[in-house]
């Protein structure tokens, strides 16, 4: 603990958090959605890979809307919330649909098409 | 003085506390085998961005994040599980290959993004001068900048600015929002609806 206040000090740089902190943060959680997109088989679990995805997105706004002064980043924001609704709600009502006609929403079970 | 480096600490602990918590999370909505986990670590992982935008001076952005997706979509994805999880997914044993296509995914994805956001290729870095200084110095790069308590403190009177940019340089943009989430919803609840027994879909 000390240690680190010590490499903190005698780098010169005292600690509010910058924007790298946040970058990381956003970045772990979308390389984690995509994981997730790919890995599972329950559609509604690939949604929550999704919904994962957007808010990286968001944390990028508003931690670059922060480093630069201004609302634009928080409003960025504020629609991505309002669209991950919308498609949350939409995607959900296509999956319900999916398991009322297959009585499963394991994604690769839909096969008519047979790429 | 003794109180300022108290609170950079207190700061910078809270901010790791959250971090950690909202990247566990995060990983075990990737990784957890029942899917009504995954929606409680989603819960867990969108309330921790809630705690990510006050950091940031964001709070009406928290409190909006906390009530719709917190207390809207996650809901809404649990219900999603609960209506479709009437039977387990057949056929594990092509789930570990499937992880390891995941994590593949994952590396591709985060190798490239970590070199252009954070690491500093050259080409690829961000705008500085000769001497290494920042070219804007309004733009705080780096992990650390200032201390959190000379920070100015003018967040909680965000809210009337993004109330007023919204309706004014934003407003084409916020009605726009409307009317996508009222036709969202409208069509969802279309998708959705129960299937009249005469109006019967046709079978596969």
């Amino acid at each position: 603990m000390s240690a680190t206040l010590a490499a903190v000090e005698v780098a010169g740089m005292p600690f509010r958090l910058g924007t790298d902190a946040y970058l990381l943060l956003s970045l772990l959680m979308f390389s984690l959605g995509v994981g997730c997109i790919v890995s599972r088989r329950n559609a509604v679990a690939i949604l929550m890979g999704v919904e994962l995805m957007l808010n990286a997105a968001a944390i990028n706004f508003v931690a670059f809307g922060a480093a630069g002064g201004g609302l634009d980043g928080q409003i960025f924001a504020v629609f991505i919330i309002i669209l991950a609704a919308a498609e949350a709600a939409v995607g959900l009502a296509i999956i319900l649909n999916l398991f009322g006609l297959f009585k499963t929403i394991d994604v690769d079970h839909p096969d008519l098409l047979k790429g | 003085m003794v109180l300022g480096a108290l609170t950079d600490w207190v700061h910078l602990g809270t901010f790791v506390v959250v971090f950690v918590v909202t990247l566990i999370s995060a990983v075990w909505v990737m990784l957890s085998k029942e899917v009504a986990r995954a929606a409680v670590s989603l819960f867990i992982c969108l309330c921790g961005v809630a705690g990510i935008y006050f950091f940031l001076d964001a709070q009406f952005l928290g409190v909006v994040q906390i009530m719709v997706y917190v207390g809207g979509t996650t809901v809404l994805l649990m219900f999603g599980v609960m209506l479709t999880n009437r039977q387990p997914l057949l056929s594990s044993k092509k789930q570990v290959d499937r992880t390891l296509a995941g994590c593949l995914a994952m590396g591709m994805v985060l190798g490239p993004l970590y070199m252009i956001m954070i690491g500093r290729l050259p080409g690829l870095s961000r705008a500085k001068d000769a001497a290494g200084q920042a070219v804007d110095p309004k733009i705080t790069n780096g992990w650390f900048v200032g201390k959190a308590s000379e920070q100015a403190s003018e967040g909680t009177a965000s809210v009337v600015p993004l109330g007023d940019a919204l309706l004014t340089s934003y407003l084409l943009p916020f009605e726009v929002a409307s009317v996508v989430l009222l036709v969202a919803l409208v069509g969802a609840a279309y998708i959705a609806r129960r299937k009249t027994e005469d109006a019967e879909p046709e079978k596969f």
